[in-house]
């Protein structure tokens, strides 16, 4: 039987145990859930009007709610749904409008258009409404010191409430700098998160072989660089299915609610995302099977793994440098690094923040290092699989596997 | 192939190379109950012979012959005849041979000069003292050790990642996917040495018939008992056909019931050909299943052979003996005794093998009413305890 099929056949186990397991299905749905709901809750609570209710005792209040709540659209596009909307309510006498505010029904009180009552200042609410009663207030001032009467000062506030500088943005206008920025940001969780989920997956499997000891009857007539590729190929193959998966229902909740304008989620910025999370996951599989085969016990799994965490950590970090800054010295060193090149490169290909022969040169170091590691890692692997017990030693599993 | 041969198959086609061209077949049930019409039990090592025409003449000049005897000629004109040879050395060719094998882990010799041989159609136990080496020696024919130096051959070839996928191997250290269901386990066990899914899938069905276990094929191993677990672990062994089986302790933790078909499997397989090496510290089981032991210490192999012949040689002997009164000096009579135990009517004594016991008899019976009497070779844990001293 050639070695390509018993790879095939360790792929194929791993791909229907892990596929069926509980906490793969579980996983799955609740990637699924979770990215659906991080498209269409910001949507459904983000994008609405903010609604403020102000008591109004005593006259000379209601110009003051019209300029604040002007002052609050000012931002908008004319056509669009305004973001605040003020309602005047009328009230006998500051008692009364006090206890309106205690149960909650006004936001704040404006009494003879010369004070303003809030129930305490820094709150979240409150604070963005004082500051446009505020605003508001001084406008009208405003329009009082103008001698020259209304129209005058309704130019003024006119004049404030515009965008005296016109807009540009370098990348052109078919995608937004935020979009981009949103979709890199999206897409560097979603590697980060599949690398550490995979690599644990490769972890667990390779020291649960270990554990249950089933790694000797199989060792016994398949060789260990074999079980360590058909792992990987399974588990990678399962992974790639569940991100294409993820990104898939990402697509369609974005298709559904309109956040995010669509040409912005291309082709290739999905291809980008794939290639990187394929590399990514194939670099610490690697290290994280290796790892698995130093322990016995799942209890040491998680400290054998601790150092490729911390390169995962790392490495997102870096990344969120990098979305901040896609030219800083951070992100252009993170890109020649192949451990956190997975990580650093995606987000600056989607900002398209990164030159060409950059990303070519890191795809080239990131899959040297692979096959790097898959000759030192497959001999620990070899080394570590049937010393059983305390810890393995990386430099005892390397010597004794043979060469 | 079923886990039990047809009867008229003859399992083994060898050129042993001392007797030129035979055809020798290790007994089946056919043969066996010809051997038992005429009063003689089957060996696995000492078998029935088949050959054409002028056999008899290629028969003689097989070594250390004990007996010849022709047990049948086939009417078919082809000439064959069966033959029952009863010989001291086994004329099945050794397959397996572990040569010369040292290991060391740091400053811990494992192995020290091991050196084994296990025949098609023979059944060796495997035996010493924890930490002699047993489990080091065993790996080593799966490559799950490498020896230092030494080697080890299968038809005097080193073995070949193609020829291992067909040996079964039970390691000490049981080991199967717990969440696994039992068949699919065993199906993927036999499709990575090589078995097509259908076939897998066939000879594990099989496998859990064989073994009770066909109403819980689709149970996750988990939740199997620990009995049943062990059964499954000796499919797993089994499933892909091995021509070699090599077990690790396959008894260890077993009732007696599962003890029993361990044993009759492990009997089964050999007398189907196979080579079958285990170990064990139970050594009245493998007194009575096995003809052939080795027993290992600090790494080498201090006794081979057959366990007859191992018995025959040892110098002593046990005498016991129930007498309804005195003793008085019946023993001092006696020559070469080395040990003797009484509790209230019966003696044990351990004598020398050359002493002569037949006057001893005489005498015991002048003494009193002799209810019983027995001269016997010592047991296989006598020659163990001797060996590994």
């Amino acid at each position: 039987m050639s070695s390509i099929r018993t790879v095939w056949r360790i792929a194929m186990r791993e791909i229907r145990e892990h596929g069926r397991s509980k906490s793969f299905l579980i996983t799955t749905t609740v990637t699924f859930l979770l990215v659906a709901g991080l498209v269409i809750v910001p949507e459904l609570i983000g994008g609405g009007t903010d609604l403020f209710t102000v008591g109004s005792v005593g006259g000379g209040n209601e110009p003051i709610v019209t300029a604040a709540e002007q002052l609050g659209n000012a931002a908008n596009e004319s056509d669009a749904e305004p973001s605040v909307s003020i309602e005047l309510r009328e009230f006998e006498d500051r008692e009364s409008a006090g206890t309106a505010m205690d149960e909650g029904d006004v936001d704040a009180i404006l009494i003879d258009g010369s004070e303003v009552i809030v129930e305490s200042v820094g709150g979240f609410g409150e604070s963005s409404l004082l500051s446009l009663l505020q605003q508001g207030a001084a406008s009208i001032e405003l329009e009082a010191a103008v001698a020259q009467g209304g129209q005058a000062a309704a130019d003024v506030i006119e004049v404030m409430t515009s965008d005296p500088l016109e807009t540009t943005t370098l990348t052109g206008p078919e995608a937004g700098e935020d979009t981009r920025g949103a979709v890199a940001y999206a897409g560097l969780l979603l590697l980060y998160l599949a690398v550490l989920l995979y690599g644990n997956w490769m972890l667990a499997g390779v020291t649960e072989e270990k554990s249950n000891r089933v790694v000797e009857v199989l060792l016994s007539s398949v060789k260990p660089w074999q079980i360590l590729a058909g792992k990987i190929l399974g588990i990678g193959s399962l992974g790639i299915a569940q991100f294409a998966g993820t990104i898939l229902v990402a697509f369609l909740a974005v298709n559904l609610t309109g956040a995010i304008e669509l040409p912005s989620l291309d082709v290739g910025a999905v291809a980008n995302l794939i290639l990187w999370f394929i590399l990514g996951f194939l670099l610490f599989a690697v290290m994280y099977g290796a790892a698995g085969s130093l322990v016995s016990r799942m209890e040491d799994a998680q400290n054998v793994a601790f150092p490729m965490s911390m390169i995962a950590v790392a490495g997102f970090f870096v990344s969120i440098a990098a979305l901040g800054d896609p030219d800083g010295t951070a992100a252009v060193v993170g890109t020649f690094i192949p451990f956190t090149a997975p990580f650093v490169v995606p987000v600056r290909a989607a900002l398209g923040a990164i030159p060409a022969w950059q990303y070519i040169a890191a795809v080239v170091l990131t899959v040297a290092t692979i096959v790097g590691l898959v000759l030192v890692a497959g001999r620990i692997y070899a080394g570590g699989l049937l010393r059983f017990g305390t810890r393995v030693k990386l430099r005892e599993a390397w010597r004794s596997a043979d060469a | 192939m079923g886990p039990r041969g047809s009867g008229s198959q003859k399992v083994v086609a060898a050129t042993p190379q001392n007797v030129g061209v035979l055809q020798v077949g290790v007994s089946e049930s056919a043969d066996r109950r010809r051997l038992a019409d005429a009063g003689l039990a089957a060996h696995q090592h000492r078998p029935t012979v088949a050959v054409r025409g002028g056999g008899e003449e290629l028969l003689q000049t097989l070594e250390n012959v004990v007996s010849l005897q022709q047990l049948h000629k086939s009417n078919d004109g082809t000439g064959r005849a069966v033959w029952l040879l009863w010989g001291t050395t086994p004329i099945l060719p050794s397959v397996l041979a572990l040569k010369d094998l040292h290991k060391h882990y740091d400053d811990v010799v494992a192995l020290a000069g091991c050196s084994l041989q296990v025949g098609k159609g023979r059944m060796l136990g495997f035996l010493g003292p924890n930490g002699a080496g047993k489990t080091t020696a065993m790996r080593t024919i799966f490559g799950l050790v490498t020896p230092d130096s030494g080697e080890v051959t299968w038809e005097d070839r080193p073995i070949s990642m193609e020829q291992k996928r067909r040996f079964g191997y039970m390691p000490e250290q049981r080991g199967l996917y717990p969440k696994m269901r039992a068949q699919e386990q065993l199906t993927y066990l036999g499709r990575l040495r090589g078995m097509d899914a259908k076939e897998a899938s066939a000879s594990a069905d099989r496998w859990l018939e064989r073994l009770g276990l066909a109403e819980r094929r689709m149970d996750r191993v988990e939740v199997l008992s620990h009995g049943n677990q062990q059964r499954v672990q000796l499919a797993a062994a089994l499933v892909h056909d091995p021509v070699l089986l090599v077990m690790d302790e396959p008894f260890s933790g077993l009732d007696p019931i599962a003890t029993e078909t361990m044993a009759e499997i492990l009997r089964e397989e050999a007398e189907r050909g196979k080579g079958v090496v285990f170990s064990s510290h139970q050594l009245d089981l493998v007194e009575d299943i096995c003809e052939e032991v080795a027993i290992i210490n600090a790494g080498q192999i201090v006794v081979e052979g057959d366990v007859r012949d191992l018995k025959d040689a040892a110098p002593i002997r046990h005498l016991e003996i129930e007498l309804d009164g005195e003793v008085g000096d019946l023993f001092d009579t006696l020559d070469g005794v080395r040990q003797i135990r009484s509790v209230d009517h019966t003696h044990t004594a351990v004598i020398d093998a050359a002493t002569d016991v037949r006057a001893f008899l005489t005498r015991a019976q002048e003494m009193g009413r002799l209810r019983h009497f027995a001269y016997t070779t010592p047991s296989l844990s006598d020659l163990f305890r001797e060996a590994v001293r």
